[in-house]
């Protein structure tokens, strides 16, 4: 029974919007000619939606802090570190609700200090930096599994070389040296515009056609599972 | 945003990251949760302000205040399948969560339907290239005559690729083996621009980074010589 | 080749990666710290469509930017948003923002505020910013339907809470015909904008994306469906010598160089040293 509320309730939803899209914009004249009653109402389907998606917005949080929070009752290992999160959290909630763009008196003021001190100081840098991180296991990636043992990585790599240089200053610098039609930015236009494109596209062409799958499966419930935690 | 305690605190964090490099360590660790703290600290609060509440909470309010029609105070009803969500995190309640998820399951599978047809249609109509020299304008002119044999090459690599990807032939079948290789070759060439692409991107934060640390250093210098 | 030059050799292979770590570090100091000049550049076929599309923009249009990059993709996407609004306040073309993550509206309003006050642009006349507008269940395909179809019903107020009938430039912005282009600005941008913005109500769409998903989103180019596109700092450093206004774009790109040298160079190396392991072994 309850599995069956879910699937009715999955179908009406995906329905709505399936018929909102093959159903014309207006109705032929001996039809009536009214309008596409799904199309009317869109807008207001669209913010009920975003209020009700919105309001799952504390699960993610609430699971995460449990878990740290026990972290530090339970005095597990590394319990330390869950304190600073959990001062973190409640500090940056705190000075987000207070801090205003245009501070007056030392209470606000000493809010925005410690709202962009966290927020540009902590987020932003650890958030670039973790990112950056990556480029240093390029280059040592690309130091030990870049190996031209076969034709085919041989053309992997020459390929990479020839778009990172010709996306830099470095391929317009060697530029001089080379003939219109094997200028570093031609060559490289030609990879990304001719087998690059094709590639992605015959890619593309298979994820849509599982997209679909995907989409008609869950629109009718077909595939198990999903009631149990 | 620039003030010096953002900069250095920033700085620091940075190094604290850099760190990890050489080996994990406690700097690294709790600069990892002190983010994790602030940005879920943040981002729940923003959420509040720039969602839920002008887009539920205003409304109610207004109703009850009388600036709006009193039915927006049915907003208030969504509570009910808004606390649905809360139910996963309970064994025992988690089946109420599901109409919830079922509901978004299928708003996702409906609107998928049409995402897809917009966005392949043009991706089918713009994959039938000419490669006849003669049918173009100006006919068989070199540039012409390039082109097609560009367009050729281009569908070549399409279905060559198309038919690797094709699992249910199997990859030692004798007439295909020559287009199988041949679509190998051309994905790694497309894999080659995507390491390019790669590098492009993780350099940037890189080197952004490092450009933030030198000048972090260029000050320090300044204060520590009075230059 | 004798056994102790290959023995030498082999070593390159076995390189602590710590030590790359550091000479790469050192590699990307030299150009920030010193001046090189840049050569001149070609344009591709991505920013050139942008730059002409923005060019075209009539008076009684605007550009609608979904800047919803934040501090995961800064570096590159900073640099798009400034050559991008760098140039439609230099040519007088009024723009909307919006986004779609939670912190990219301040990360937004940071590039933008000090580019348009130095234009002379006013808020409200010129150039809004509506904030965050979630898509409900990350379906942005219903968030940009609903959006075209009504502005002002999807999103009422602006980042400030102000009501868009109370800003003079939102008052004749109200659906996808008085919307010129969208420039989507992210990592990632949203698919949906190529079928549901262009696709559904046809309006031009570029987008400006990190490096990495410049290839995949170079199919749409090729098809049409994207008037431009800005892959990476590469797109703005494009644009800026376009419009010839010098930004970000333009100062991190000898860094790029040597960055990218130095990886072929390491690939160059381990090659090397792993032939030369081989043909140790070889010969023991």
């Amino acid at each position: 029974m309850k599995k069956n509320i879910v699937r009715v309730i999955t179908f009406v939803a995906g329905l709505y919007f399936l018929l909102e899209f093959m159903l014309p914009e207006r109705m032929p004249c001996w039809m009536g000619g009214f309008r596409n009653p799904f199309t009317r109402c869109f807008t207001e389907v669209n913010n009920f939606l975003m209020v009700l998606g919105g309001m799952g917005f504390l699960l993610g949080p609430i699971n995460l802090t449990h878990g740290e929070f026990m972290q530090v009752v339970r005095q597990r290992k590394g319990w330390g570190e869950s304190v600073v999160y959990l001062v973190a959290l409640v500090t940056s909630i705190v000075a987000t609700v207070f801090a205003t763009d245009t501070p007056v008196g030392a209470f606000q003021t000493t809010i925005k200090a410690v709202y962009d001190a966290m927020f540009y100081g902590v987020t932003v840098a650890f958030g670039i930096t973790s990112m950056g991180l990556v480029s240093f296991y390029l280059v040592s990636a690309a130091h030990r599994a870049f190996l031209l043992s076969n034709l085919e990585s041989g053309l992997m790599m020459v390929s990479a070389c020839i778009v990172m240089l010709g996306l830099t200053p470095a391929g317009d610098y060697l530029n001089r040296f080379l003939p219109d039609q094997l200028q570093f930015g031609a060559v490289v236009q030609w990879i990304l515009g001719c087998p690059n494109t094709a590639v992605q596209k015959a890619v593309l062409f298979g994820a849509c056609g599982g997209a679909f799958a995907a989409a008609m499966r869950d629109w009718l419930s077909l595939g198990k599972g999903g009631d149990r935690p | 945003m620039n003030s010096p305690l953002t900069v250095w605190i920033g700085a620091f964090i940075t190094l604290a990251v850099l760190s990890c490099l050489i080996k994990d360590n406690i700097f690294y660790r709790l600069a990892q949760k002190a983010a994790m703290g602030i940005g879920v600290g943040i981002g729940v609060v923003l959420f509040w302000r720039e969602v839920l509440h002008p887009y539920w909470w205003a409304h109610i309010q207004a109703a009850f205040n009388r600036t709006e029609h009193w039915s927006n105070a049915l907003w208030l009803l969504v509570l009910v399948p808004g606390m649905m969500w809360y139910c996963q995190m309970s064994r025992k309640w988690f089946w109420l969560s599901t109409p919830v998820i079922g509901l978004f399951v299928g708003v996702a599978a409906g609107i998928a339907f049409k995402g897809q047809i917009l966005l392949m249609l043009p991706q089918l109509a713009s994959t039938l290239k000419p490669l006849n020299p003669w049918m173009l304008d100006g006919g068989p002119t070199r540039a012409n005559i390039e082109f097609c044999l560009n367009n050729l090459f281009f569908l070549v690599a399409l279905f060559t690729t198309l038919l690797y990807f094709c699992f249910t032939i199997k990859a030692d079948n004798r007439a295909f083996r020559v287009p199988m290789k041949t679509g190998r070759l051309v994905i790694m060439v497309a894999l080659g621009a995507m390491f390019g692409n790669t590098v492009m991107t993780r350099m940037s934060f890189l080197i952004e980074r490092i450009e933030f640390l030198s000048e972090r250093l260029k000050t320090l210098i300044h204060l520590v010589t009075g230059g | 080749m004798t056994t102790a030059v290959l023995r030498t050799l082999s070593m390159l292979y076995h390189l602590n990666p710590r030590w790359l770590y550091l000479a790469v570090t050192v590699v990307l100091i030299v150009p920030l710290m010193v001046t090189i000049p840049m050569p001149a550049t070609k344009d591709s076929r991505g920013p050139k469509g942008v730059y002409d599309m923005v060019g075209s923009c009539p008076t009684d249009k605007v550009v609608l930017i979904e800047s919803s990059w934040d501090q995961g993709s800064k570096p590159e996407c900073m640099s798009q948003l400034e050559c991008l609004v760098n140039d439609l306040c230099t040519r007088k073309k009024r723009f909307v923002v919006f986004s779609t993550g939670v912190y990219a509206p301040t990360f937004a309003n940071e590039v933008i505020k000090p580019i348009a006050q130095k234009a002379g642009y006013v808020y409200g006349t010129d150039w809004v910013n509506l904030g965050f507008i979630k898509p409900p269940a990350d379906n942005m395909g219903v968030l940009i339907q609903s959006f075209f179809t009504d502005i002002h019903a999807t999103r009422p107020v602006d980042l400030d809470g102000t009501a868009l009938t109370n800003l003079p430039l939102m008052r004749s912005v109200r659906t996808s015909k008085d919307v010129h282009m969208v420039f989507a600005v992210t990592y990632c941008p949203w698919q949906e904008w190529i079928s549901f913005g262009k696709g559904q109500f046809g309006v031009p769409v570029a987008f400006g994306s990190a490096a990495i998903m410049g290839p995949y989103y170079y199919v749409f180019v090729d098809s049409g469906q994207l008037c431009g596109l800005f892959a990476g700092n590469r797109g703005a450093y494009e644009y800026e010598s376009l419009t010839g206004i010098r930004g970000m774009g333009s100062k991190m790109m000898m860094a790029f160089a040597f960055g990218l040298c130095f990886i072929i160079a390491a690939v160059v190396l381990g090659n090397i040293g792993f032939w030369a392991s081989m043909r140790l072994r070889r010969m023991q």
